[in-house]
């Protein structure tokens, strides 16, 4: 069990506004070995970015609060520990990268000196001098000609930007990577650069990686294990093979229905009857049920399990119930 | 989180409303001001139906043995340095405040908001023309402006109103420019357009309305700075004067009193700040409710 | 940079002419006739006659007017009605005064304002921000003329601390005088800027790049001065300049109550005695300390916004 790096137990958030309390993330427990990628996978509102949030302990409060769990970073309950501790692992262990890079970087600070903060802040007895080289080592690893130290980010282009970000968050080569949908926000061509990017290094360093995204497809490409979270509720986990080859979760059905293939020759995607129940009133049974054709009275009434199959793949889904025994 | 609404324009008043409702403080502001207008209207009121007697009787006649008295039981607020009530003078004050300030605000929202409204809708040769002359007036500070105003007009209650009226003008021109280049090239109205609405019906059906937020906003926080201008003015002499009791030229009179007597200063300076002070509270109140994603 | 200066301040130049157009157009609506202002109510009519022609008064506005920029272009702001001084003289004389308190007015709102402004952000909805915010909101709403009023009851009558009237000569006497007078010039805008600091805090603070610069693991102090503030400056320096014309419409009203001998003061009292001219030369140097004042923010701006300075550099 020792080259298990992250171990979430039973996280919960809730974000507690005017307009009621939002549970943003129930119950989940996630685990990833070291240098595996897990695939994390939702609409937008499933409560995704809340749960990397939460393992970086970067919960906006107020509003937002962490109500109960664990988090195993190497051993280490995260929630545990203090302040000063958990600044110590953020940007040096366990790194992130946000959604849209338009936004992610500071405005007012060259990307140089971006980069060489998080170096600084790690390595305090590093001279100015030594930390600005290793920022333009970084910047040169993510393919930026180390002149453009003393650019401001207004004068990059997205997927540059994104590059930088990525610069950033690898500069003090992490042993944890969450990256929070890395391309939603570039150009498709783009994507790709930026994905295989962040492989190629992550590879070279050994990170791990918890990626977030949206694209059952980007997920195929990277990673080793994937967990589909819908409504706040992780509802399939397993292995990329469990997954996508034996599909259990009726939401899971329903993404995998909604991406177009090239082997079969349908006129229309299937979509999802319905939409996400508002976050403010779930449901209490199955957050699903509303949507799924073959919901029960239990399942409107009563929250299932997450039932762990033989193999090891898990499915929050009274139909496997008996499966599991 | 957005809820899925018709999006008419009543839905989005009513949604305000409820939205400025809760805002506990803004609607302290609002019971005040309504307080305020109560209070304007009746000694109006008053003094029409008793031919100013009332008045004569209670608010300027003077009372030399007792002044500058503090607050008893029958003079609440104290009296003055002639001896008169300080609590009837606030109470006809109210409404050089709240009614000329009103008067001089809605003069400068016309004109300016219609200055802005073309500008903004015209652009090119008329925007540059008015905005640069728009420009020029807010580069003189508007308290400037209107005591420059008052000092070539003299010093009456037409005057005062034409010089504030005219110091606010650019600060609307300038807001409802904005507002109104931001709906301009928005989508539904190159759709209005292309359903053959004309000019005017544009204007008025579907930018005024969209322009209206930031206009109401402004309007309340404009309110708040003419009333304290035109106390200003008094206070400096310029603009009404004694004996009308103007709560500005109340407090002008009580500085060469206030080493003797704390109320005649503390009472009319509280009363102006308490109005300005509804009146920043309703207009907080007003811009979140009316533009929810500027709230924090 | 420097050109940009340059022709920042060549662009001033038809600011100030339209704004001596309008005040001269506005002062010379006054229905009094200067003549008899100055020669009196037993001046003769000829005598009268006789003064409007010298003083040019018998010209169409427009000559007048150009004349008068003649003048203004040489440092000649007209003579005084009422004693015939220069006026230029006059005005010269009382700018530093009011420029220091201004000055000073400035320094308190940006001394107690910014602080105010950031704790609050960062504990928004805590008990300090709600006590900052209401003591701000009643901040800016007190007239400067009634605060400072109580300022002096307080300061000046009861404990006996601080002079209430005019200003103080040598530096300690000096410094002493200013207290209240700047206090009660920048309270209101102290209060403004608080507000002001805080929303645009506020604003930053939900930023994706501060969710970045947390998590490389900068410390809280780091995030709030370099990250957050550097970002929120840019609005909190537009108050400051808008401000900066309250304060000098605001500086009247505190001169007036402190017996403050700066510009403010000067033109409230030839007000009163219509004297035209000095009023005039008043309003032009503060249109134009206004000006100029808007003038260096925005090339504040240019040092604290990289964007506009590299919009300035292709202007170039």
């Amino acid at each position: 069990m020792s080259d298990i790096l992250l171990d979430i137990r039973d996280l919960s958030i809730i974000y507690a506004t005017d307009d009621g309390v939002t549970e943003a993330l129930n119950g989940a427990c996630l685990q990833l070995r070291k240098g595996e990628s897990l695939g994390l996978v939702g609409e937008t509102g499933a409560g995704k970015t809340t749960l990397a949030r939460g393992i970086m302990r970067l919960i906006p409060n107020p509003p937002g609060k962490i109500v109960s769990g664990q988090v195993f970073y190497d051993g280490r309950d995260i929630m545990e520990l203090s302040e000063k501790e958990m600044r110590a692992l953020r940007g040096r262990q366990i790194s992130m990268i946000f959604q849209d890079p338009m936004t992610s970087l500071n405005p007012v600070m060259t990307v140089g000196e971006q980069i060489r903060e998080v170096i600084i802040t790690h390595h305090p007895n590093l001279s100015k001098a030594e930390s600005r080289k290793q920022a333009e080592e970084m910047l040169e690893m993510v393919g930026i000609v180390a002149s453009r130290y003393d650019d401001y980010p207004h004068q990059f282009s997205g997927g540059m930007k994104q590059r930088v970000v990525i610069a950033i968050a690898l500069a003090c080569n992490p042993q944890l990577l969450i990256a929070d949908e890395p391309t939603t926000a570039l150009d498709v061509t783009i994507q790709a650069q930026v994905l295989e990017m962040i492989h190629g290094l992550k590879v070279k360093n050994n990170t791990a990686m918890l990626l977030i995204t949206h694209d059952l497809g980007v997920v195929a490409q990277n990673c080793d294990t994937v967990a589909i979270i819908y409504a706040g509720e992780i509802v399939e986990y397993g292995t990329l093979q469990q997954v996508y080859k034996n599909i259990l979760h009726p939401y899971t059905e329903g993404l995998f229905g909604s991406v177009p293939r090239l082997e079969t020759n349908s006129k229309r995607l299937a979509a999802i009857d319905g939409m996400m129940p508002d976050p403010t009133a779930l449901p209490k049974g199955c957050k699903f049920a509303e949507r799924c054709k073959y919901a029960t009275d239990r399942c409107r009434a009563e929250l299932p399990d997450m039932y762990e199959l033989e193999d090891g793949h898990k499915v929050r889904c009274f139909r496997y119930e008996k499966e599991a025994q | 989180m957005e809820k899925t609404k018709t999006n008419t324009q009543r839905s989005l008043w009513q949604d305000a409303w409820r939205r400025f409702r809760k805002n506990r403080t803004a609607m302290a502001g609002l019971i005040f001001l309504c307080l305020l207008v109560l209070i304007a209207v009746a000694t109006v009121v008053i003094d029409v139906v008793t031919q100013k007697e009332f008045y004569n009787t209670y608010v300027t006649s003077q009372n030399l043995v007792e002044r500058l008295k503090g607050p008893s039981l029958e003079h609440p607020f104290g009296q003055d340095e002639y001896g008169r009530d300080i609590l009837m003078r606030m109470l006809w004050g109210v409404r050089y405040s709240l009614f000329m300030g009103g008067i001089a605000i809605i003069f400068s929202l016309i004109v300016g908001g219609a200055l802005g409204a073309l500008a903004g809708y015209y652009g090119k040769v008329i925007d540059t023309v008015l905005m640069r002359f728009m420009d020029i007036l807010l580069a003189i500070p508007s308290m400037l402006l209107a005591t420059a105003i008052v000092a070539a007009l003299g010093t009456s209650l037409v005057n005062v109103l034409i010089a504030i009226g005219i110091a606010y003008i650019p600060t609307f021109a300038r807001t409802v420019r904005a507002s109104v280049l931001t709906v301009k090239d928005q989508e539904f109205i190159e759709a209005a357009r292309s359903i053959g609405c004309n000019d005017r019906e544009i204007i008025f059906k579907y930018i005024v309305p969209n322009a209206m937020a930031p206009i109401i906003v402004q309007a309340t926080l404009g309110l708040a700075g003419a009333i304290l201008s035109i106390a200003g003015l008094s206070f400096l002499g310029l603009g009404i004067q004694p004996p009308t009791p103007e709560w500005g030229a109340m407090l002008s009179n009580a500085r060469n009193y206030f080493r003797d007597a704390w109320h005649v200063t503390v009472i009319p300076g509280l009363g102006i700040m308490l109005t300005i002070l509804s009146l920043n509270l309703m207009g907080d109140g007003l811009r979140d409710a009316l533009d929810p994603r500027m709230k924090n | 940079m420097f050109k940009y200066i340059v022709k920042r301040l060549l662009m001033l130049i038809p600011v100030i002419i339209g704004v001596t157009f309008i005040v001269f157009f506005i002062l010379n609506l006054s229905p009094g006739d200067p003549a008899a202002i100055i020669l009196g109510d037993q001046a003769t009519a000829e005598a009268l006659e006789m003064k409007r022609e010298e003083l040019g008064l018998n010209d169409p506005l427009l000559v007048r007017y150009v004349d008068y920029m003649v003048g203004l272009a040489h440092g000649d702001l007209g003579l005084s009605y009422r004693n015939s001084i220069s006026v230029w003289d006059q005005v010269i004389d009382r700018l530093p005064n009011t420029a220091l308190l201004a000055a000073c007015g400035i320094l308190v709102a940006l001394v107690i304002g910014i602080p105010i402004g950031i704790i609050s952000a960062r504990k928004q909805y805590s008990l300090l921000d709600n006590i900052s915010m209401v003591g701000a909101l009643v901040g800016v709403s007190m007239p400067n003329f009634w605060s400072g009023l109580l300022l002096v009851m307080i300061f000046s009558v009861h404990l006996g601390w601080l002079p209430s009237q005019g200003m103080g000569s040598g530096f300690g006497p000096l410094v002493l005088s200013l207290i209240l007078p700047s206090v009660t010039l920048g309270m209101n805008s102290a209060a403004m800027v608080a507000r002001m600091t805080r929303s645009s805090m506020l604003e930053v603070i939900r930023q994706d790049y501060i969710s970045t610069a947390r998590a490389k693991g900068v410390s809280e102090r780091v995030v709030t001065f370099q990250h957050m503030l550097r970002n929120a400056l840019i609005p909190i320096i537009t108050a400051v300049g808008l401000q900066f014309g309250n304060l000098l419409g605001g500086a009247m009203l505190a001169e007036t109550v402190f017996s403050w001998p700066g510009l403010g003061r000067l033109m409230v009292e030839n007000i009163k005695s219509k004297d035209i001219p000095m009023v005039m030369g008043c309003v032009v140097v503060m249109a134009t300390m206004f000006t100029l004042v808007n003038l260096v923010v925005d090339i504040i701006y240019s040092f604290v916004d990289p964007r506009i300075k590299s919009q300035y550099k292709k202007g170039r």
